[in-house]
């Protein structure tokens, strides 16, 4: 698996000081636990002219160092990755494991129910798809600390609700297509809204300030109402 | 100190350093005219990134409990003090204890900047001292409201009123109508048609434009590639296409998005965008990637002999 997705990536300037670099648009955690892989090894092969490597689904984006320009770093990262090989043991870049403790329903996740029925199953079995499976973190983006899961079971994919939420409150679990989240801080949003945690996702305050980081795995994990 | 009698529409503590959370979905932040906010810090004699006011253009009104050195740079306001005498930009004014500064809208320029000898207070957040107005971090929070009180951070040095101002030259970029933008990831994604319009055509600031986004309108609408894109890293300045027209994502951006990216706004036109105003034109031309760069280092050239031209009075 490692092997296809050694396929070098597409390295593209994406402006003075950032360049792009795409491997093939897919959801795959073999070619995500690649690119986390180059993150590393570029931040310690070309540490004075990378300012920061920031992984998404299928792509890393370098931001330069401060005196050096994206058309020059270009052809050094070009022949960086020619010399790297990957390491075929993925698990040094498998990140922690977090386990989420989660109301369902009621106030905590208003959208509980409405889902249930328009998937035809009671509220617990919805709770107990959900709680089921270990969700893999690809990237972190939208609003501070949110992390972009991959892993939700498909028979939970549901298209966002018609009428976003101008508020949505922190802790927020829910799911809109084929993703399911948590909002780490209070925005608006479109997820049908079936859960809440008092997990602090993001602490501004602390190094780094997002609790979850790409390559994290998450549980969730049922929590009663007092 | 400083008390707001009249915030205007949203006013905010800056600074034009951007934050470095890229990966932690933070956005970038900081001043939209880095160019206006760091020259009138270098006019005062002091570090670039001093934390500023950014005003947009509406009429302000703030009350001066302490006699403050100040440069008001950027566009869009004229200045003067309660009675009646004109507080001109780009310069070292000096502002007597109990003044009023009033502020009102002019025509061309969308961003002002209060620049005060020592800075402004303000909350360090991501190690920048610019406001995130959507997490409430930083800065001063939140945009000011009325009867706020600005703390202005003590200095040594006294200057003297200046009889020099920022040469004229330097500030006409706000009446520049074209935008320079290198070619984005997916251009290869629209066909010739649309790429043809989207640079053929004059496109309008539409009034729902703000700090994260400038969204642009036009009579007709861009075709939508078909292709669906997997969210990836976006940066300020990025040019995507929705289906409501092309969103030129700003500094306060989402750090992430899924729309196809056309072009990408070079670094030294972004100020120029800061200073438009809802209903103003723009036009975009393509620059490669090696002229942005070289427009890149001229600019900072220019900044660092101001900066010594300044030094030697």
């Amino acid at each position: 698996m490692v092997n296809s997705a050694k396929n070098h990536p597409k390295i593209q300037v994406l402006s003075e000081n950032v360049l792009g670099m795409e491997w093939p648009a897919i959801i795959s955690r073999d070619q995500h636990h690649l690119i986390l892989q180059l993150k590393k090894a570029l931040a310690d092969g070309l540490p004075s002219e990378i300012h920061s490597a920031v992984p998404a689904y299928h792509s890393l984006t370098i931001f330069t160092s401060h005196g050096t320009s994206s058309l020059q770093l270009k052809p050094k990262i070009e022949s960086f990755i020619h010399e790297w090989s990957p390491n075929s043991e993925t698990t040094s870049v498998e990140g922690t494991l977090h386990n989420i403790p989660v109301q369902y329903g009621g106030k905590f996740g208003p959208d509980l129910e409405d889902l249930a029925k328009i998937k035809q199953l009671n509220p617990q079995e919805i709770i107990n798809l959900h709680t089921s499976v270990e969700y893999y973190v690809y990237m972190i983006g939208f609003i501070a600390g949110f992390p972009y899961l991959g892993g939700l079971p498909e028979i939970l994919h549901q298209p966002r609700r018609n009428e976003p939420r101008v508020r949505v409150p922190a802790g927020s679990v829910g799911i809109g297509g084929a993703q399911t989240g948590i909002y780490p801080v209070e925005a608006p949003g479109g997820w049908h809204l079936i859960g809440q945690t008092t997990t602090q996702l993001f602490q501004p305050t602390s190094r780094p300030p997002a609790v979850i980081q790409p390559g994290d795995r998450i549980h969730f994990v049922e929590v009663t109402h007092d | 100190m400083i008390k707001v009698l009249a915030p205007g529409l949203q006013s905010s503590i800056q600074d034009t350093t951007p934050r470095n959370g890229i990966e932690f979905g933070i956005s970038n932040g900081g001043t939209t005219d880095s160019r206006a906010a760091a020259l009138g810090n270098i006019i005062l004699g002091q570090q670039e990134s001093c934390p500023v006011l950014e005003i947009v253009r509406s009429p302000v009104k703030f009350q001066f409990m302490e006699a403050c050195t100040i440069a008001i740079t950027g566009f869009g306001m004229d200045f003067k003090l309660k009675d009646d005498q004109k507080v001109e930009s780009w310069k070292i004014q000096h502002i007597p204890k109990n003044s009023v500064l009033i502020g009102r809208p002019t025509t061309t320029g969308f961003r002002s900047y209060i620049c005060v000898q020592g800075g402004f207070k303000a909350d360090l957040f991501d190690d920048t001292y610019g406001t995130d107005l959507r997490l409430g971090l930083g800065g001063s929070c939140r945009a000011l409201k009325k009867e706020d009180l600005l703390i202005v951070n003590g200095h040594e040095r006294n200057l003297k009123s200046g009889t020099w101002r920022i040469s004229h030259d330097l500030t006409a970029y706000p009446t520049q109508k074209n935008i320079r933008i290198m070619p984005g990831p997916e251009i290869s994604w629209f066909d010739h048609g649309a790429v043809h319009r989207f640079i053929k055509s004059s496109w309008k600031i539409d009034s729902n434009s703000d700090r994260m986004g400038i969204r642009l309108k036009n009579d007709f609408s861009l075709p939508m590639p078909s292709k669906e894109m997997l969210s990836t890293v976006v940066i300020p300045g990025t040019i995507q296409i929705t289906s409501s027209g092309p969103i030129i994502l700003f500094v306060d951006a989402q750090t992430t998005g899924g729309y196809p990216r056309i072009g990408q706004v070079c670094a030294v036109d972004l100020p120029v965008l800061a200073q438009k105003a809802p209903g103003d034109e723009i036009l975009f031309e393509w620059i490669t990637p090696e002229q942005a760069i070289r427009l890149q280092d001229s600019a900072q050239r220019e900044i660092q002999q101001i900066k010594s031209a300044i030094s030697l009075h």
